[in-house]
């Protein structure tokens, strides 16, 4: 089902309660009434097209409204994610950890040292997901705004251009970091390897968080590779050319 | 695939086709060897030498001859030992497959991961390259690379911290050998 400005807020989220982390990374707090979308986007401030394509990429895995996205400006875009950043750093991962450690301190003797292993692993991961995000909230997505200032400007300053042409933002998008691969891998230990500890309902509870926390990854990467590349790619262009 | 022989002792040529086609059904690569008549049966053992023997009561095949040889009886009523030739298929695969899964060896699962790419997983987690793990085995690095693709396929695990998580998990390794 695809959302659209006049249905009400509260019918997205008993349509599928998971918005509710989306809501919160536009500051939208509950006891919407029977206010539409529209009329929550406006009280709050917020672009309602850009929500909207938020909120169905969100929940349609086949969604992805590259073209549209593309046309809300960058500062938008980079509001968004890094909220999503925050969200990630502040509650997802601190809360998974938390679980792993609970899960580590009430099991047998026997599963200690592994979930202990399982404890270090996920720290491992913890940390190089930190350092990925605060590359990005303090170089990466600041570059991005100056980018799109400069063009709204219409030029941009020899140093800056000089700074394109060494650090354009296609560099940092050939990246690759296995992150992702990293958090399949300990799904899948989880899931296949991990002797049955006994609590159980807090591995499988653990096992959700994870789920949840790869796939807000999976719609974060995408808008940062499909549509913030993309766009600032072709507004370096445009700024070199002019330069 | 191991061929087996199965004699099949029984009056009735329907029953001895239907028996046959079962088993078939379930080990084609076997012998069916089918017997109608009471008196020729002893020597057709003897000779034949199945694996498997099912007789009709009434052809009173000589415990001696069956000597490490499974004997099912074919009756009118299922159990461990005997095949009710009046019951559906279901009852009577429910008699025959448990003889049949004894008869064939374990294959090698290739689920689970081999000796050979248990010893690259260790490695691996033991901190050692590519290049390092193939002059440690006396292997050459492609063969290395290839084993290791074939890993993350069987384990579903990619990364070098996963696999070391794997390899203490299943004592593939000493945690104290392994950095960090």
């Amino acid at each position: 089902m695809i959302f659209t400005k006049d249905v009400p807020m509260a019918e997205l989220v008993h349509h599928n309660y998971t918005v509710l982390s989306v809501l919160d990374r536009f500051d939208i707090k509950l006891g919407v009434g029977n206010k539409s979308i529209a009329e929550v986007c406006k009280e709050y401030g917020l672009n309602v097209s850009f929500f909207l394509e938020v909120i169905n990429s969100f929940l349609n895995k086949d969604y992805f409204p590259e073209k549209q996205l593309k046309t809300f400006s960058i500062k938008l875009i980079i509001n968004y994610l890094r909220s999503t950043h925050r969200l990630y750093v502040d509650e997802m991962v601190p809360q998974i950890e938390a679980k792993i450690k609970t899960l580590a301190a009430t099991c047998s003797e026997e599963l200690k040292d592994k979930l202990v292993l399982l404890q270090n692993f996920f720290e491992n991961y913890r940390s190089e997901l930190q350092e990925h995000i605060s590359h990005e909230d303090l170089e990466i997505y600041p570059y991005t705004l100056k980018v799109e200032e400069y063009f709204l400007l219409g030029k941009a300053s020899v140093e800056f251009l000089e700074r394109i042409k060494a650090n354009s933002i296609v560099a940092y998008s050939d990246q690759h970091n296995n992150l992702d691969e990293k958090l399949f891998d300990l799904k899948n230990i989880i899931i296949k390897y991990l002797p049955a500890p006994r609590n159980s309902k807090l591995c499988n509870s653990i096992l959700h968080d994870l789920f949840e926390l790869e796939a807000d990854l999976k719609t974060h990467d995408n808008i940062e590779n499909r549509v913030l590349v993309p766009k600032i790619k072709s507004m370096e262009n445009e700024l070199l050319n002019w330069g | 695939m191991e061929q087996f022989i199965f004699l099949i002792a029984h009056e009735s040529y329907i029953v001895r086709r239907g028996l046959r086609s079962i088993i078939l059904e379930h080990c084609p690569t076997s012998s069916i060897i089918e017997v109608g008549v009471h008196e020729s049966v002893g020597s057709i053992i003897k000779s034949g030498n199945p694996d498997v023997i099912l007789g009709q009561e009434t052809f009173n095949v000589d415990i001696e001859l069956c000597q490490n040889k499974y004997l099912i009886n074919l009756g009118d009523k299922s159990s461990e030992d005997c095949i009710n030739v009046f019951g559906e298929k279901s009852e009577i695969l429910s008699v025959l497959q448990p003889i049949l899964k004894e008869l064939t060896p374990e294959k090698e699962n290739s689920k689970d991961l081999s000796e050979r790419e248990k010893d690259i997983v260790s490695n691996i987690a033991l901190g050692l390259t590519n290049q390092e793990i193939a002059e440690k085995l006396f292997i050459s690095s492609h063969t290395v690379i290839t084993h290791r693709k074939n890993i993350v396929k069987k384990l579903g695990i990619k990364t070098v911290s996963g696999l070391t998580v794997y390899a203490i998990f299943n004592n593939l390794v000493d945690p104290n050998m392994v950095n960090s």
